[in-house]
């Protein structure tokens, strides 16, 4: 068993205003921890599978997620994809940024429709927009 | 101009190994909105993406966070360019999400990139019952 602890603190002080933000939350029972970093360039590579089976790149769920863009420069693609391909989420992380995740599920839908039922992302693939870049991910399962 | 501090810290630890991510960032930022609130169990707007900054509305995200500070009932969020785009995201109790900007793609075919959206609008609904949640976002001026 694993525990995992994700934490973010903002901070912000605009004309003597405090606008600071934080929050953890701990996952107590993760029993895969997968840490990469990996060089992606303009090309899509698929970085994570997510199913029920484990496999080299696969983890079989996720309980915590955090992609790092860690180029200075260079933003990064990131594309969500559920089993068969069909609902695709597609968002982009800054220089230096990151997302994080506390489950794998998510939706879309591409009229504006309301929202239905979310689904599984099984797998995760990632590009630099315009130049190289590296990503460093950080995915549990319990 | 004000200079936003981003830290997000990762520890991880499996039998006797440990692992431990901690990075930090800055963004420069001239308006921030920042509000606790309970969300009740049907879908509401948050706030608006767009010119003029009116009532619930910032021209655009240089950073945003939304924490779910319920911990029992977690929340949806919505990401929307109303009328096309649109990603849902679920957000347990106690956790939280972040975004970078108002760009988005989505597609229901599995096919690659080809053009962001413009989110204008973000909204949120409980997960079967009223939940408290606090957000944070932050803008600038475009020049």
């Amino acid at each position: 068993m694993a525990s995992a602890t994700n934490t973010i603190t903002v901070g912000l002080t605009i004309d003597s205003v405090v606008y600071d933000m934080s929050n953890t939350f701990t996952t107590s029972s993760a029993t895969d921890a997968y840490i990469r970093r990996v060089n992606v360039d303009t090309t899509e590579i698929q970085i994570l599978q997510v199913g029920a089976t484990v496999a080299a790149g696969k983890i079989e769920s996720i309980r915590g997620l955090v992609i790092h863009n860690l180029s200075t420069k260079n933003t990064v693609r990131i594309r969500f994809t559920e089993t068969g391909s069909n609902q695709t989420a597609i968002f982009r992380i800054p220089p230096k940024g990151f997302h994080n995740f506390g489950n794998a599920q998510y939706s879309v839908n591409n009229t504006g429709g309301a929202f239905v039922a979310f689904v599984n992302v099984a797998s995760i693939y990632a590009s630099a927009e315009y130049d190289d870049a590296t990503i460093l991910f950080i995915a549990q399962h319990d | 101009m004000a200079t936003l501090t981003v830290t997000n810290n990762t520890s991880l630890t499996l039998g006797s190994t440990s692992y431990a991510v901690n990075r930090s960032y800055t963004v420069e930022c001239e308006w921030a909105d920042k509000r606790a609130l309970t969300v009740p169990n049907s879908e509401v707007s948050l706030l608006t993406i767009g010119t003029p900054a009116t009532s619930g509305q910032v021209p655009n995200i240089v950073f945003f966070m939304l924490k779910c500070r319920d911990t029992t009932t977690g929340l949806r969020i919505r990401f929307i360019d109303t009328g096309n785009d649109a990603v849902d995201f679920k957000v347990d109790a106690g956790e939280h999400i972040v975004w970078h900007d108002n760009k988005l793609e989505v597609n229901t075919t599995g096919a690659t990139f080809t053009a962001y959206v413009t989110l204008d609008t973000i909204f949120v609904n409980g997960d079967g019952a009223t939940t408290d949640i606090e957000y944070l976002v932050c803008s600038r001026k475009i020049t």
